[in-house]
């Protein structure tokens, strides 16, 4: 694939591209520097195998830089990554994603997005689309699926003792100390807690109850947020239709306080009921009591997790991250987020 | 009689941690002039609730104060760093009080060992090698006292803070139970230690507002030190109907190089093992101290990013479970020492029934 195409890049310039064919581009790119890359990627990086050279660009240069030293990486242009770069990470703001991966998607280019994927289902189905029409992958790194308290839940609901699914409980609430590089958590529509905390919450939620590859309608009942999005609390009544009937939920999300930050997955003769922080086990109950339930995995820090994901992702085999998955998810977010009547200022 | 100051300006550093937001809030319904510092990326949990909020970057727009309050600790960029971010910090509230302004710093029974296994002294601590959280804390303790020799500097040691959404220890010591972690070890009924975030607020508020002046004081505050873990860990368990989860032995708390040496000699890999020692008592001390004057090319060499990662961590073995049990298991009771004028506003009950009514809030119960 060669060819001229126009990139338009987060501050609105455009780049003008010309693309070389795919077998020549064997760089890993990265594009976005910011808390995520510099907490995560320069630790668990170095440490998967990557054959090719490393390139990573960012509009704040001495996030770039850092992250260049850490990765052992070569700051580059948009343009490079473009040309260069056989697979990219995408990890910058949420508002930029969609734009981001549809231009590697057109050009044949590997994505794998950090979460969350895009803002609306529409946009997640056209881009599964041109991946699929660009021979190219597409993945979306949910760190979280790879705790084994959410897999030993989805282990559990799969076996089917506990029998069908009929209620979510989410809830997630700490006081913020992401380390930001923009502000885009208080300006960006997808910057608010939802597509944020939510994003991770709900998706531990849908992954476990395995309502993440079945077809899906989202509806919303109630929401009350304490301002209009990018809203920092929100509460929701949701609920997820399914042929098998329809699934009520309930969400909670904080900014400013802890909360339970728990998951609780309802089925006909009992529950798991799971953290939304990195644990080892859950618990499981049913009419007559509940007890802890150990995963054989132990990990003592979400850094492992994220090791695992990556390896998984460079070896083919992370089919859990497969952007397929992501299009329920997708379509909650943007239900809840787009449901302004419980608007409140409390 | 007691004498309030009224109206003080008043500089709060780290006014988005826990304690800091809930000060910043009293302190400015008492209608004092508040300037809260936090980073930028936090600012935005302080809007709408009448306080001047700054990054630290612009401190200098702070102008004259009355007094400083130092909540803030070096939590980001790497461990070695540490001691640096310390000293910018102490450096920032030097010259915040260089006029004259009296300095509560506030800082944790920690410098005493997680055991308490130090000499509980009301003076200040000499500078030892220990685990990253104990050195910092000790470190700045260090910094202000020599910074600020003629000044008005209160440090205030607290006990370990408890309360609603306390997300160190009540919220912790919550997951701990519902999930089946170890929260202690049969047999041993160890002191909590504990403040609660009402009244640790109060007793600041109360040196924000006193009229005394003195040179550097120290106080230590935990009014339930005399109550065991067991007390609160019971009533959690009881409402979220588990049981509790206690080990048979307390987990080998390392208490010098050896032990480090010991349980690094554990691991298999060099990996692990260089992780293991970096995460040890006086090991990981040294290691800090030799990346903190190390030039930036030999730390890129000798980087050790996934040392944790393949480490096995049998239940009580991982460092950070160790110090926990540790603190959960302590014989060792963390003695009061107050300003004598201090009156506390929530007693045990009050402060169990505020958490209580948390955990109802708070989603724990759906």
């Amino acid at each position: 694939m060669r060819g001229v195409f126009a990139v338009k890049l987060g501050d609105d310039r455009l780049a003008v591209v010309n693309a070389g064919p795919r077998q020549e581009r064997r760089a890993l790119g990265i594009i976005g520097c910011g808390a995520v890359v510099q907490t995560y990627y320069t630790k668990v990086l170095p440490l998967v195998a990557f054959p090719g050279e490393r390139l990573v660009f960012d509009t704040n240069e001495s996030a770039a830089r850092r992250a260049a030293y850490a990765l052992k990486a070569s700051i580059a242009s948009m343009d490079q990554i473009l040309t260069r770069c056989g697979t990219v990470i995408i990890a910058t703001p949420p508002s930029t994603h969609y734009q981001l991966i549809k231009t590697c998607l057109e050009l044949g280019i590997n994505v794998v997005s950090e979460k969350p994927f895009v803002g609306k289902r529409v946009q997640a189905c056209e881009l599964l689309e041109l991946a699929v029409t660009r021979e190219a992958t597409l993945h979306i790194a949910h760190l979280r699926r790879y705790y084994p308290s959410v897999q030993l839940a989805r282990s559990i609901i799969m076996s089917e003792v506990l029998g069908r699914v009929v209620r979510l409980a989410v809830v997630e609430g700490n006081r913020f100390s992401w380390q930001v590089q923009t502000a885009y958590v208080t300006s960006d529509s997808m910057g608010g807690v939802v597509f944020d905390t939510g994003s991770h919450a709900l998706d531990m939620a849908l992954y476990a109850a395995r309502l993440d590859d079945v077809e899906c309608f989202m509806n919303v009942r109630r929401v009350v947020r304490d301002r209009p999005e990018p809203s920092h609390t929100i509460d929701a009544e949701f609920s997820v239709s399914t042929t098998g009937g329809e699934i009520p939920g309930r969400l909670r999300l904080s900014r400013f306080a802890s909360l339970a930050n728990r998951i609780r997955i309802y089925a006909e003769s009992g529950y798991v009921e799971f953290s939304t922080d990195l644990r080892n086990s859950l618990r499981l109950g049913g009419p007559s009591g509940s007890s802890v339930v150990y995963a054989l995995q132990r990990y003592t820090d979400p850094m492992q997790c994220f090791l695992i994901q990556y390896r998984d992702l460079f070896l083919g085999r992370a089919y859990a991250l497969e952007g397929r998955h992501f299009v329920n998810l997708t379509a909650l977010l943007e239900t809840i987020a787009g449901y302004v009547d419980g608007t409140s200022n409390g | 009689m007691l004498m309030v100051r009224q109206m003080a300006r008043v500089a709060v550093l780290g006014a988005t941690g826990f304690v800091g937001m809930q000060l910043v809030q009293a302190l400015a319904q008492r209608q004092h002039d508040i300037t809260a510092l936090c980073r930028a990326s936090g600012s935005f949990l302080l809007d709408g609730k009448g306080i001047r909020v700054l990054a630290t970057n612009d401190a200098y727009r702070v102008g004259d104060v009355d007094v400083v309050v130092n909540l803030a600790y070096p939590s980001g960029g790497p461990s070695y760093s540490r001691k640096t971010q310390n000293r910018d910090i102490a450096r920032l509230v030097a010259a915040l009080a260089s006029r004259g302004a009296r300095v509560v710093h506030v800082s944790s029974l920690a410098v005493f060992g997680y055991d308490l296994e130090f000499p509980i002294t009301l003076g200040p601590i000499r500078i030892r090698r220990d685990y990253e959280y104990i050195e910092s804390k000790i470190h700045m303790e260090y910094l202000l006292e020599r910074m600020l020799p003629s000044t008005d500097l209160r440090i205030v040691r607290l006990g370990n803070v408890w309360g609603p959404a306390s997300p160190a220890w009540t919220a912790k010591m919550i997951d701990r139970v519902r999930f089946g972690d170890p929260i202690g070890v049969q047999g041993i009924d160890g002191f909590s230690n504990v403040t609660d975030i009402a009244n640790a607020v109060s007793y600041l508020t109360l040196m924000v507002e006193s009229t005394q002046r003195s040179g550097t004081s120290f106080h230590h505050l935990a009014e339930f030190s005399a109550i065991p873990w067991r007390f609160w860990l019971e009533r959690i368990a009881a409402v979220l109907g588990t049981g509790l989860f206690e080990l048979k032995e307390r987990p080998a708390y390392g208490t010098g190089m050896t032990d480090d040496f010991r349980w690094a000699r554990a691991t298999l890999s060099p990996r692990p093992l260089l992780g293991q020692l970096w995460r040890g008592r006086v090991t990981g001390s040294w290691l800090r101290s030799v990346a903190a004057v190390s030039p930036r090319w030999a730390l890129r060499r000798i980087q050790i990013p996934g040392s944790k990662l393949a480490l096995e961590v049998p239940i009580g073995r991982d460092t950070t479970d160790v110090n926990l049990l540790t603190i959960l298991t302590t014989k060792r009771q963390f003695p009061n020492r107050l300003d004598p004028t201090w009156e506390q506003p929530v007693n045990l009950e009050e402060s169990w029934s505020a958490v209580n009514q948390w955990m109802n809030e708070a989603g724990y119960f759906d």
